[in-house]
């Protein structure tokens, strides 16, 4: 493998229910170690975009290519495309990590035991190999206290975490975050916004989906933008949120922008 | 016009075909469980027929009184050449009309687990046998306890037609005492206080169960 | 499956067939009155008579149906009370059956939002004809699926007695397999007419639901 392979590769994926197309022909490169967040209205195929990129909704039609293997797809002797067993197709899942917007912990395992999961029951770790894992990444999300603690007595933020945790657990090669913060509290998305500023920091591979803009003014080294189920328009975080080239790139901000300085004034 | 003596003499009979029913009750009980878990799976899982096989059974097993099925069974293993095992033909035939029921206690609570929780597993790369084993049947049986105990009070209560095949059970002894004795109110008093009883040592077992589980989970 | 066999004995086939049916629709509807004094005696504001209702119903969900059926045969004459096997029978079905019942109505009666019944009373409604204009009307959309389920319940436990040899269906089919030595066919026949019946009877109830329900989809 090349150094300049990218992490993830998606090519003209298009995406439709029904009469309805969700995406129309997005084509998006992640390069190893690159944050990108995904910004846009909601309905914009964001959420839809992540969940093809790890084929939980296979795209009706485009390739999607982790490092130099393509995703739930394989060739056969002639070259046509079919999809790929389960077996295989859940190998490559396992590369990828998803932290979704309603965290989706088990409430049967404790925290740790959502961590260990993973690690025993997909890649094949014995019990204590996955335990001592668990206990430090449950350390690095700060929450080492709470390893016991069934999701129930947990707060949204403690789950979250959890939840990162969780992913962290199969050492994938990319993250994928679908609104991680959408379903918390107010006073609890800073917690978890700080776990994955950490990750941004060591170079961790990243797609996150948010409407915390100021999280991507900081964390990220793309912003991509999306409305109607295209990528209008992308750039760095800089540029993107200070001078937006696109009328709808505008528009999103300056709605976003004067909602968020009319919270802070109803918050005085 | 109560004969102690008759009393007194039937009730050690009486306690050990009481141990037959509850043998009979937990042979019924776990096979009911199996056959509720492969059904509820076939029905739910994309297997190909399975939903029809799973609906088919329960229609059949909801449709046909219980008696009549003990006889199908009774006679029909026969024919799969197992003679003689009318203590096997009861368990089956009761395993298998609760099973049904099982089925729909239990499809209810599989769809009751979240859809995230399964796509969070499936993100991880697991199969669908490991989600059905690892994180939907678990919850699935806990939240189903309660409907699950009355479920096996109901099969103990069925377990008395296991008589008509001539299994020694407590109902059972109970016809053959009195038959003997011609009187019935000091055979068939303590027998309904036995199944009283049983029942109610059955809701404390599924009660210390539900709260253990729910410890376990909060 | 021997046809000829099943041709030659269909006569007394549906002879218990037809008493099945009978003796069915007699526990059903007993059972349902009954219940609906049970009820009554829950709701009279008397205390002693709901505390004998709450045993009475506590008694019967703890004992299974065919020693309910011996204590009636075998003991009650014991105590100067000789019934018929059909008389013991159906009452077995009415005295198991009716806290079953008791319980649905009261489960459909508490659905309907007591401000109903005070707009009723408000209107110049007496208690009865708010009842019977109000409750009951609702009421019935809400007892149907219930009472199809232990109606269901019902018709399969009425082939318990033939244990006592009421000439019921379960029973002739009994005799026949004597008769024939063929016990797995008849037997399976016995399992696809109960579940005709029942199947045609579950699948009425349904129609009538939707009959009596139609008010809801208005909307």
């Amino acid at each position: 493998m090349t150094k300049n392979v990218p992490a993830i590769r998606a090519e003209h994926l298009v995406k439709t229910f029904g009469d309805l197309e969700v995406l129309s022909d997005i084509s998006l490169e992640v390069a190893k170690g690159e944050v990108v967040c995904v910004l846009g209205p909601s309905g914009s195929g964001k959420s839809t975009l992540l969940r093809c990129l790890n084929w939980l909704s296979p795209p009706t039609s485009g390739t999607v290519w982790i490092g130099d293997e393509m995703l739930g797809m394989e060739r056969d002797a002639n070259g046509t495309p079919r999809p790929l067993g389960d077996a295989r197709l859940r190998r490559q899942r396992s590369r990828i990590g998803m932290v979704f917007q309603s965290f989706n912990l088990w409430p049967h395992r404790t925290a740790i035991g959502n961590v260990m999961e993973g690690p025993m029951i997909v890649r094949g770790l014995s019990k204590n190999e996955a335990r001592e894992r668990a206990e430090v990444l449950l350390d690095r999300v700060g929450l080492q206290d709470k390893a016991t603690s069934y999701p129930a007595k947990l707060s949204g933020g403690q789950q979250q975490r959890v939840a990162i945790a969780r992913a962290l657990a199969m050492e994938p090669e990319i993250l994928l975050f679908d609104e991680p913060t959408s379903a918390l509290d107010p006073e609890l998305v800073g917690e978890v916004l700080d776990v994955m500023q950490a990750l941004a920091e060591q170079r961790t591979t990243m797609i996150v989906v948010t409407h915390e803009i100021g999280f991507a003014s900081e964390a990220a080294d793309r912003i991509v933008f999306m409305d109607e189920g295209s990528i209008i328009e992308e750039g760095a975080p800089a540029d993107f949120l200070s001078s937006p080239r696109e009328q709808r790139s505008r528009q999103f901000l300056d709605r976003y922008l004067k909602r968020t300085s009319f919270t802070s004034f109803a918050s005085c | 016009m109560f004969n102690l003596d008759l009393f007194y003499e039937s009730v050690p009979i009486l306690a050990s075909a009481a141990i037959v029913t509850v043998e009979l009750t937990v042979c019924s009980v776990i096979l009911s469980l199996l056959f509720g878990t492969i059904s509820v799976m076939l029905q739910l899982s994309k297997i190909p027929g399975g939903y029809w096989l799973s609906r088919t059974y329960v229609s059949i097993m909801r449709g046909t009184p219980l008696l009549v099925q003990l006889f199908v069974v009774f006679f029909g293993l026969p024919l799969l050449g197992i003679k003689g095992q009318a203590f096997l033909a009861a368990a089956v035939a009761i395993g298998l009309n609760s099973g049904a029921y099982t089925t729909e206690i239990l499809r209810a609570a599989v769809q009751n687990v979240p859809e995230g929780q399964i796509e969070a597993a499936r993100a991880m790369g697991m199969s669908t046998r490991q989600i059905w084993f690892r994180v939907i049947l678990p919850q699935a049986f806990v939240v189903s306890l309660p409907a699950l105990t009355s479920e096996f009070t109901i099969v103990l209560k069925s377990t008395p037609l296991a008589s008509v095949v001539a299994v020694t059970e407590l109902t059972y002894a109970g016809v053959v005492i009195q038959a003997r004795a011609f009187s019935a109110v000091e055979i068939f008093l303590p027998i309904a206080v036995g199944y009283v009883l049983i029942a109610l040592s059955f809701t404390q077992v599924s009660r210390w169960l539900e709260r253990r589980f729910r410890l376990l989970h909060t | 499956m021997d046809l000829e066999q099943i041709l030659k004995y269909a006569p007394l086939l549906l002879e218990g067939l037809k008493v099945t049916i009978i003796i069915s629709t007699a526990g059903i509807l007993l059972s349902i009155v009954t219940g609906a004094v049970l009820v009554a005696m829950q709701r009279s504001g008397i205390r002693p008579l709901a505390v004998i209702v709450r045993i009475y119903t506590e008694i019967i969900l703890g004992i299974p149906i065919l020693v309910l059926l011996y204590v009636i045969y075998f003991v009650l004459p014991d105590i100067g009370l000789r019934l018929s096997e059909l008389a013991a029978g159906l009452l077995t079905l009415t005295l198991y059956y009716s806290p079953y019942m008791a319980e649905i109505m009261r489960g459909a009666i508490d659905a309907i939002p007591s401000g109903q019944l005070e707009a009723a009373r408000s209107v110049g409604m007496s208690r009865l004809q708010a009842a019977r204009r109000i409750t009951v009307p609702q009421a019935l959309g809400l007892i149907i699926p219930p009472l199809t389920g232990i109606s269901i319940g019902l018709v399969k436990d009425s082939a318990i007695l033939s244990i006592i040899s009421v000439h019921e269906f379960a029973f002739e089919t009994k005799q026949v397999v004597a008769r024939t030595y063929a016990p797995f066919e008849f037997w399976t026949f016995a399992a696809i007419c109960y579940w005709t019946i029942l199947f045609v009877w579950e699948n009425g109830m349904r129609s009538l639901e939707r009959r009596v329900t139609r008010y809801r989809e208005a909307r």
